[in-house]
């Protein structure tokens, strides 16, 4: 086919300014998109007259509906929501049960592949064979169609269907159907054979037909080459500017080459430059310029309202799910209730609530201490899920809304809404009620049925700020055809964007509509459209400024090269808009000496902080400042490490000897690791639900177990205490002090009399070298045997409790103790020589890094690169700015 | 020969499989191969090539594109001048077909693995299964967690054994066992298979797998027979008899004769191993009165030392004999680690349901979804390439994969189908580019294996032939000959596809410029030192005007390197190397969200007040916080605790409380980006930090907006997610011109670049052990086919020799791989190449599994390179920290001026879903009444009225007994006015310049607006009334109000309809009114005079 023939439309071409005269005298220009016909309203209206009535220009799609609804005998289209409907149900009757999810994705192919077959005048015929999915289409269509002629539908079409209703009403006009005396067409490419058809239709029936003509400058252009995407958006936001500062009402037009293009990331850089000013106010409700909007979907208001719907009568949910309505700005009571409810936030978290059930919530005395927070769980809990009609829903969501805060109550005591707030709640609203169109097409919805509706339909609307330079317009490039601008830029030009990569329509066989000239079909018909929409864009504006990116994602681009030869413009100098504010030096962490009366937070914790990083201690024991947690699943190593420890305290206490524990019965055995299992669990009052309690119980009999084996085979010993709190004053010896509370594990007394000092750990395996040094890694035994007095004759160990191969002492002693990992201070193999010079080493180890506490010594002042491994204070010491690389955790 | 061999490959009607290494121009080779398959083939789409990364396509494409468009080369000798003879006959036919190559490059069809199946899927809604195409996402590792939770969460209900065996199995590490899950669900397109043949029996699975285990043991023990010289067999057992009797191990008695090669005998084999190998993999090298040979035994020992001298010279022999030694006992499982499986294969099948729904939850999904679902697609039920690919339209004749041997089982699955039914001859063809030598991805799905088997065309894909380059175009010879004679001997011998062995294929120079291979080693490990040596190097190159690669194996090796060459004033680029979550900026800004989104995180409250735009001494700090148990943001706000503070930290405070009060007081209103972005412009943090901390603050913060938008909590971010997010993120690289000298970068990183000198420190250092996945499998070659061997891990701190045989597999391929990842480091050198590494200080030997073992594997002359000693020659002293710094005087922060809006917004009053539906349809009938005159009206219009506004709320959406309420409102509101003095009046024909629905429009400031007004008419009193309908309804209550209300919500517009009004008619009258039909009420005013 000849593309030059095709391209001819209907009817005589006409200048601009004829079409001008014909529209003042009443003739009906109809435009290929809306965007055109309101830039044709624009220019229609002479500058400073008077008013004039609004000249006749509508758009092709909105031309065919108004002419539908005039004439009584049409049948009526169904609304966009009922037509999703019907093809989503005719797809769900027809596929398999497990692909049921996808019904809601193909019925928009479906609609669209048949709103296609039905513009160039497809057959379903010939769908076969074309594969199986396009044989599926067909039956989907025909089931459509027997659907449609059930007695339900009588009256109502398709809107696909329209123009076929017309076509036959404008051969044979009656009296409702007036048929116009002359119409224009601007703005399209090449015109569907149904268009077609119905010109024709028109034709015949006495209707002259215009084509406005392109104009016929062409702008010459410029080409700019920018490092990367946001270079290019920073480069044209200055041009903007600069164009702006020199006539503030100039009309630009920004065209976009490629879909992808990131509109938000332009918007805000854009904003910068063009609005600076308003871009340190939070609350602005302006934009720069005028650009498509972001989905409704996104903004916070309705995209909170949405999660709290999703959360309506749920039983349980995840704490993520759960932790943002506490933060809900627009939930009740939030004025006053807010930090209560950050509290309660890092309260769950720090409990590792990881999972919540409403009805949890309601019982809980933290949430019944939150009047308005409890009203909205209430709520939330009251839901009721069963089926009911669309309209049905839309009244509950509106009342949950409501009584939840999101749709003021009109009381004195509310916060009232900003603009942008109730602009989002009105749009919100369109959305919502919008969906009572669903009843007529469906019987009732499942919740979750109408809120997936709800929240794609919101995902679907296009919601934007008010510009302040409505005179410049981003939009992508091949919306912009026959619009006028004075200047206009086109960016991201690379060669991929321009011409674009074939996509035909899913569905549809390819062959099909390549046969059909459907666009984006095949590579030379999607050349040939870019040709043609290049030509346009080159008549939008006497002057054009094109540009691309070098750089996208890492990839190294072309320009395109439909503008490859243009001349090159350098890119815009970006004035800095910041002036930098003059730094100083300080000492940033002198000391900051206890006070005689302060509260100090911390056992043993203090010492090793103190050890590992002045500054540390300080944060965490001088300002008690914690770090917020993250729930985790299942139960932590933490609080196993705890009910391990409470186990053995009671089992212990009980035995109080080895004798005894080698002499126990294997079911007495059993019967005291239940006891002493029920025992840590009540007394940790750790709440995790039973299942994990039960796989918990399990794995701390089978460690126990094994580790009382591991007891019963080492020398004889009593116990002497087991989990002992001792108070320590630190320094010892010293005016200004602090008392650390420490809890000894145990301490055991073998045959020869020695006393064994023993501290569990369930977790990593630790080594004897973390005691060592001035500051050593780990000061709990140090401290321990400081604190129960430990001497030349006694041993300390760390009990690895775990499971696993590893169970098993790792200590030190003056002579041998006869248990396996007690080492004697020899010197041997780097051990140290003397036992008595280590306690004294520990002793005056300890008491140092004490006086360091007490004196406030709280410089960042990490031990060594591992010491701020876990730390998590680095933004608070700044440690990185000082030139030290803290060791991070491991690459990943 | 090379050129023949170049010649040959771009043959446009033969399949080949090219072996191209480092240098040798294997992308020239690609594009000259698209050129010239262009000449022949009826449309572009016909070719596909397939690159392994975007940028490869992306370069690919230009590279296609340029030759297109490029100028006739001087030299006709040159590469360059076939390609341009190429081109010429590719633009010539793009001419004749009108295809218009040089203007559309997009039209080529060069693109990843996961584009094209990306594409697949788009075009397959229905097959692929996934409807409305998802969004392909590479940060899926979230949802594979929840996935595994939720199934966790679930079976524990229905399935509690399955879930306690598995977490009893991970030591009830519940985190640990959804990460291991999550894991397998990442790499699942390689067990879902066996799920789906075996799921259903496991029992069969087992026998299968046991028999199998059996065979590959069996495998090994009859390899190793093989391997062992017929003298040793004959004589080996006498001696071991001998030792038996002679204090040597008594077991050895058992061994009668040879053993037999059978599973049974894999106890004699051990014994065997035992007797002559030492607890290493070595053989003994004298034997002892230890092992059975007491001193006056010479003969016997002599005939052992024999013995042992034939087995030295058995390649491969004392290695099998020891990794028969390493063998579990058993082929068959145990019964506890069996229950582990079973558990497993009922749990997975699970997690990937929900890990499904979670995918259509959030619309994205990772790429193995796509791919393996448009695999599905194009495959009937038993995998098989369906003739779908034809009905496609997909004519594809010609494909090209680049980097071939970092291909991956998904790959060829893929190019099977795509490929079914080609014929050779047939004149469509398949050619595949790759060096094994580089292959290094192998976390990143590659199996080299294939690359090997498609070789010898045993992967069912078109049959091709093998070709050879071998001349290295990039680097001087000196360098070209160091890496022969190194990897020949550090690569493996033989070539093996089952753990990848890959021998060494030699280069043959092509270039002549001068160069060296230097080694620099230390005794010790020196990270300083060794930085200060590579400073050394680098500042010499920059001298030379050198390009510098610095390439290490991780990327903490190099930010020693980056402090170094900092610290001596070198600017550097340093891609992807440092995690942006380090840097003081990001750290700053992430503390700043965390904050304005939760008042109670105290710390990063506390970092606020640290930062440089603030700047609090520990004193300060205490003062202000110290015993005091409320939110920090809460004490800003008491004056009595200002007031402790000194004067100049008052300033500051107040300084931060007046920028983020507002910002406070939106928190949760708005974007968390904008939030924290208006934040941090208010705090003067730009004015703080210098230029190059833009980029990163710039990516944090679009961090920020992509979780919380992905996420669907707006306002909101979900600081684990933010996290988690984070850390894989790096510090943008210095973009100036002075650093693009030197690079720094993994060697992954480095893969296809070069430069003049290349710089490899840390050579010296181990790497981390592998890690250690749920399940292992791997299929190994048997007679017919392959086998499975599959094993699950061991539990906590326990061991599984099963596991252990087949992770031993992929901890070969893992070694075999960080051979090859030297040679890509080492072939990124033209001229110079510089290894680092240092050797133990007490042995003076290399660390285990580091690159310097493989250098020393000849002996420490390193193959010949020039050693270096490092010397602890002086250099800059880094340790003195930098003081911290804050501004110096407060700036003024600008106050939120209070937004006018001149278009106050009104919120809508909830009227129901229909009061909109019935307005509109209202409306039209009142103006079919006023256009008609309604004196001329009459019932039977009335009634056709009503029909319409059926009709019309019918279009509308309503249905049912809401339509049909809204009709009886509709009726009322007409007979409202059909029926009421003021509706007759209003609606009457005979008034004068009477219009309905008035369109007008006006310009005013270059601004057009345009009007609609219900009614307008002249009166006889010549006042020109503009009169607008509103349908609201209202009960009960106070009429009145309601009225005043709505007169003053639509004054304004009214009043913008006389303004336009007089315009037209400046000398009339105007009088404006409200018609109310549903309530039949009026209010008219006048305008203000202002218009
Ligand atoms: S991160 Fe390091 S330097 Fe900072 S407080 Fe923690 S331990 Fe100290």
């Amino acid at each position: 086919m000849n593309s030059e023939s095709k391209r001819q439309l209907r009817g005589a071409s006409i200048s601009h300014a004829e079409a001008l005269k014909r529209l003042h005298a009443g003739s009906m220009l109809i435009t290929a998109t809306s965007m055109l016909a309101a830039d044709w309203k624009r220019r229609a209206i002479p500058l400073s007259s008077s008013a004039i009535p609004t000249p006749a220009i509508i758009t092709w799609h909105r031309w065919l509906a108004d002419v539908v609804s005039s004439c009584p005998d049409m049948p009526v289209p169904f609304t966009a929501h009922q037509e999703a409907q019907l093809w989503e149900t005719v797809i769900r009757h027809d596929i398999p049960q497990e692909k049921a999810a996808l019904a809601r994705g193909l019925a928009r192919h479906a609609a669209e592949a048949w709103t296609l077959m039905r513009h160039y005048r497809i057959d379903v015929r010939a769908l076969a064979p074309g594969g199986e999915e396009a044989e599926a289409l067909a039956c989907w269509i025909a089931a459509m169609y027997a659907r449609l002629a059930t007695d339900a539908f009588t009256g109502r079409t398709l809107a696909t269907d329209i123009p076929q209703h017309l076509y036959t009403r404008f051969c044979a006009p009656t009296a409702d159907v007036t048929v116009p005396g002359c119409i224009m067409l601007d703005g399209f490419e090449l015109l569907t054979p149904m268009q077609h058809q119905i010109l024709d239709a028109l034709q015949q029936s006495g209707c002259e037909i215009f084509q406005v003509r392109e104009s016929g400058r062409t702008a010459a252009g410029t080409l700019t080459a920018c490092p990367d995407e946001s270079g290019e958006f920073r480069h044209i936001a200055q041009r903007i500017k600069i164009l702006l500062d020199q006539d503030k009402n100039i009309r630009i037009a920004v065209l976009t080459a490629e879909s992808g293009c990131d509109v938000a990331a332009f918007r805000r850089i854009l904003d910068g430059v063009l609005i600076p000013d308003a871009c340190l106010d939070p609350a602005r409700e302006i934009q720069a310029v005028a650009t498509v909007g972001d989905a409704l979907s996104d903004w916070p208001m309705v995209g909170q309202a949405l999660h709290l719907l999703s959360l309506a009568g749920k039983k349980a949910m995840t704490f993520d799910n759960f932790s943002p309505l506490l933060f809900t700005p627009w939930l009740t009571g939030f004025q006053d209730e807010c930090m209560a409810r950050a509290a309660l936030d890092a309260k769950f978290r720090e409990q590792n609530r990881r999972h919540i059930s409403l009805k949890g919530l309601l019982k809980s005395a933290d949430v019944q201490a939150l009047p308005s927070l409890l009203s909205v769980i209430r709520a939330l809990d009251d839901w009721k899920t069963s089926q009911q009609s669309a309209a049905g829903w839309v009244k509950s969501v509106h009342a949950l809304l409501l009584t939840t805060g999101f749709v003021r109550t009109g009381l004195e005591h509310e916060r009232p809404h900003s603009n942008l707030e109730i602009r989002q709640m009105n749009a919100f609203r369109d959305v919502l009620t919008s969906l009572v169109a669903l009843d007529a097409v469906a019987s009732k919805l499942t919740w979750n049925a109408f809120l997936s509706r709800l929240r794609a339909s919101c995902a679907e609307t296009r919601f934007t700020l008010a510009p302040v330079y409505p005179n410049v317009v981003v939009m992508p490039l091949n919306q912009a055809v026959s619009l006028q601008f004075e200047h206009v830029f086109v960016v991201g030009m690379d060669e991929e964007a321009f011409p674009p990569s074939v996509r035909p329509h899913p569905l549809l066989p390819v062959h099909l509509q390549q046969k059909h000239g459907i666009p984006m079909s095949n590579g030379a018909r999607v050349f040939e459209s870019s040709c043609w929409l290049w030509e346009q864009v080159l008549r939008i504006a006497p002057t054009m400024e094109c540009s691309y990116a070098q750089q996208k994602d890492e990839r190294e681009m072309l320009p395109s090269s439909f503008v490859a030869g243009l001349p090159e413009k350098n890119m815009e100098q970006i004035s800095l808009l910041v002036s930098p504010l003059e730094l100083e030096i300080f000492e940033d962490a002198p000391a900051v000496p206890l006070l005689a009366d302060e509260d100090i937070h911390g056992g043993t914790s203090i010492i090793k902080d103190q050890s590992a990083c002045p500054f540390r201690a300080f944060i965490r024991h001088r300002l008690n400042i914690e770090a917020l947690g993250e729930t985790t699943p299942g139960i932590e190593a933490s609080d196993k490490g705890s009910l391990i420890h409470l186990a053995l305290e009671f089992i212990w206490g009980k035995l109080k000897s080895q004798s005894a524990l080698v002499h126990l019965t294997e079911s007495e055995r059993t019967v005291l690791l239940d006891a002493a299992i029920e025992y840590a669990w009540q007394e940790s009052r750790i709440f995790r639900n039973s299942d994990i309690q039960i796989i918990e119980k399990k794995r701390m009999r089978q460690v126990l177990n094994t580790w009382l084996d591991v007891e019963a085979t080492r020398p004889p010993f009593d116990v002497l205490e087991s989990e002992k709190i001792y108070h320590l004053t630190l320094p010892e010896d010293a005016a200004q002090s602090c008392s650390v509370r420490i809890k000894v594990d145990r301490i055991d007394k073998d045959a020869e009399g020695r006393r064994i000092l023993i501290d569990y750990k369930t977790g990593q395996k630790q080594s004897v070298t973390k005691w060592m040094g001035e500051r050593m890694e780990e000061p709990q035994l140090p401290l321990y045997a400081l604190a129960a007095g430990i001497a030349a004759d006694d041993a300390v160990a760390f009990a690895t409790v775990r499971s696993g191969d590893e169970m098993g002492f790792e200590g030190l002693a003056g002579a041998d103790t006869g248990i396996d990992g007690i080492a004697v201070c020899d010197g041997k193999y780097k051990r140290p020589e003397d036992w008595q010079q280590v306690l004294d080493d520990w002793r005056a180890n300890i008491n140092a890094l004490a006086r360091e506490f007490v004196a406030g010594r709280s410089v960042v002042a990490p031990r060594d690169p591992k010491a701020c491994a876990y730390c998590g204070l680095e933004a608070v010491c700044r440690i990185e700015e000082t030139g030290f690389e803290p060791d991070s955790e491991d690459e990943a | 020969m090379t050129v023949e061999v170049r010649q040959q490959a771009i043959h446009p009607a033969r399949s080949y499989l090219v072996q191209a290494p480092a240098g040798s121009g294997k992308t020239e080779l690609l594009t000259q191969r698209i050129l010239s398959l262009l000449s022949v083939v009826d449309e572009p789409e016909e070719i596909l090539a397939m690159t392994f990364t975007r940028k490869a396509a992306a370069e690919m494409r230009n590279r296609v594109f340029t030759s297109l468009t490029m100028v006739k080369p001087d030299d006709s000798s040159s590469h360059k001048m076939h390609t341009w003879e190429l081109a010429q006959v590719a633009l010539k036919r793009s001419k004749e077909k009108g295809w218009n190559l040089a203007e559309y490059p997009s039209l080529l069809r060069i693109m990843t693995l996961d584009s094209l199946t990306g594409a697949l899927a788009r075009q397959l809604p229905l097959l692929s299964g996934l409807g409305d195409m998802p969004v392909p996402s590479e940060h899926t590792r979230a949802l594979c967690r929840e996935a595994a939770e939720k199934t966790l969460n679930d079976a524990v209900k229905d399935d509690f054994n399955a879930v306690e065996l598995l977490l009893l199995h991970q030591d009830h590490n519940t985190a640990g066992l959804i990460d291991l899950m999550s894991t397998m669900l990442e790499n699942r397109e390689k067990w879902l298979k066996y799920i789906g043949e075996h799921g259903r029996d496991t029992g069969a699975l087992r026998r299968i797998l046991e028999a199998n285990m059996a065979v590959f043991m069996q495998q090994k023990i009859q390899d190793c027979d093989a391997m062992i010289p017929l003298e040793v067999k004959s004589e080996l057992p006498r001696l071991m008899h001998f030792a038996a009797s002679n204090g040597g191990n008594e077991n050895l008695e058992d061994i009668a004769a040879w053993p037999d090669s059978g599973m049974d005998y894999l106890g004699q084999w051990r014994l065997l191993a035992n007797f002559v190998l030492t607890n290493g993999a070595q053989l003994k090298k004298t034997v002892t009165r230890n092992h059975g040979f007491p001193p006056e035994a010479k003969a016997e020992k002599q005939r052992m030392q024999n013995i042992l001298a034939l087995l030295a010279e058995s390649p491969g022999a004392a290695e099998s004999l020891h990794a028969l030694r390493m063998l579990p006992q058993t082929h068959e499982f145990d019964e506890g680690q069996w229950k582990i499986v079973e558990s497993m294969f009922r749990l997975l099948p699970r997690a990937v349901l929900h890990l499904q729904a979670e995918f259509a939850l959030r619309g994205k999904v990772d790429f193995t979804e796509i791919a393996l679902r448009a695999l599905e697609a194009v495959s009937d039920e038993d995998g098989h390439p369906s003739d779908l690919l034809l009905k496609l339209d997909y004519r594809i004749r010609h494909i090209l994969v680049d980097e071939f041997q970092d291909t991956s089982e998904l790959q060829i699955r893929l190019l099977r189908c795509l490929t079914s039914g080609w014929e050779e001859g047939d004149g469509r063809t398949l050619f595949m580019v790759g060096d094994p030598m580089q292959s290094i991805y192998r976390f990143r799905k590659a199996d080299v294996g294939l690359f090997l088997r498609a070789a010898d065309n045993q992967v069912n894909l078109p049959v091709i032939t093998s070709l050879q380059l071998e001349r290295n175009f990039r680097s001087s010879p000196v360098i070209v000959d160091w890496v022969n004679t190194a990897f020949e001997y550090i690569f493996p011998a033989m070539q093996d596809s089952v753990n990848g062995a890959i021998p060494y294929a030699k280069a043959s120079v092509a270039l002549k410029h001068d160069g060296c291979v230097q080694l620099h080693v230390q005794e010790g490990r020196d990270d300083v030192l060794e930085a200060a040596t590579a400073v050394e190097l680098v500042r010499k190159a920059i001298e030379g005007k050198q390009r510098v690669g610095i390439l290490a194996r991780t990327r903490k090796h190099l930010h020693a390197m980056m402090v170094a060459l900092s610290g001596a004033g070198i600017a550097f680029r340093a891609v992807k190397i440092l995690p942006l979550n380090t840097k003081p900026e990001v750290r700053a800004l992430r503390a700043l969200m965390r904050a304005l989104l939760h008042p109670a995180d105290s710390e990063s409250w506390a970092a606020i007040f640290r930062m440089p735009c603030c700047g609090l001494t520990t004193v300060d700090m205490f003062t202000l916080m110290a015993n005091d148990g409320r939110p920090i943001w809460e004490i800003v706000q008491d004056e009595d605790a200002l007031s402790c503070l000194d004067p100049g930290a008052c300033t500051r405070v107040m300084h931060v409380k007046q920028a983020l009060e507002p910002c406070m007081a939106m928190s949760g209103r708005m974007k968390v980006r904008d939030m924290v972005q208006t934040a941090w412009l208010r705090l003067g943090m730009p004015q703080v930090l210098d230029e190059t901390t833009r980029i990163n603050t710039e990516t944090a913060l679009d961090l920020m907006d992509e979780i919380e938008t992905g996420e669907n909590m707006c306002g909101r971010v979900n600081f684990a997610l933010f996290d988690e997010r984070l850390k894989a993120l790096y510090a943008a690289p210095d973009v100036s011109t002075d650093a693009a000298q030197v690079e720094l970068m993994t060697m992954h990183g480095a893969k296809g670049l070069q430069w003049d000198v290349v710089i490899l420190p840390g050579l010296g250092t181990t790497p981390k052990g592998s890690d250690t996945p749920l399940l292992a499998f791997t299929e190994v070659p048997s007679d017919k086919d392959e086998m499975l061997l599959m094993s699950p891990r061991a539990a906590t701190r326990s061991k599984d020799a099963l596991y252990d045989l087949i992770r031993n597999i992929e901890k070969d391929k893992e070694t075999y791989e960080s051979m090859r990842l030297l040679y890509v480091a080492c072939t990124r050198a033209e001229t110079e190449l510089h290894l680092l590494g240092h050797v133990s200080e007490r042995s003076g030997n290399p660390g285990k599994n580091s690159f310097m073992e493989l250098l020393y594997q000849h002996g420490e002359d390193c193959f010949g390179a020039e050693i270096q000693i490092m010397q602890a020659r002086e250099y800059e002293e880094t340790g003195g920290r930098a003081p911290l710094k804050r501004i110096k005087t407060v700036p003024e922060v600008s106050p939120v001026a209070v937004q006018v809006s001149n278009m106050a917004e009104t919120e809508y009053g909830w009227a129901g879903p229909e009061a909109a539906s019935i307005g509109n349809a209202v409306h039209a009938v009142l103006q079919q009444v006023a256009e008609t005159g309604v004196e001329t009206w009459n019932d039977g219009l009335t009634s056709q009225a009503i029909q319409f506004m059926r009709r019309r709320l019918l279009a509308e959406g309503l249905s049912g007994g809401l339509l049909e309420e809204a009709l009886v409102r509709c009726e009322k509101g007409l007979r409202n006015a059909l029926n009421s003095e003021k509706g007759l009046w209003v609606l009457s024909g005979v008034h004068r310049d009477a219009h309905c629905e008035w369109a007008l429009s006006v310009e005013d400031h270059s601004v057009v607006s345009h009007h609609i007004m219900d009614r307008s008419f002249v009166d006889e009193h010549g006042v020109r009334w503009i009169i607008d309908y509103k349908t609201a309804a209202h009960e009960g209550g106070d009429i009145k109000h309601f009225l005043d209300e709505e007169q003053k919500r639509h004054t304004p517009q009214l009043q913008r309809y006389a303004a336009t009004l007089k315009k037209l008619e400046p000398e009339r009258e105007i009088r404006i009114a409200l018609y109310f039909p549903m309530l039949d009420a009026w209010r008219e005013w006048e305008p203000d005079s202002g218009y």
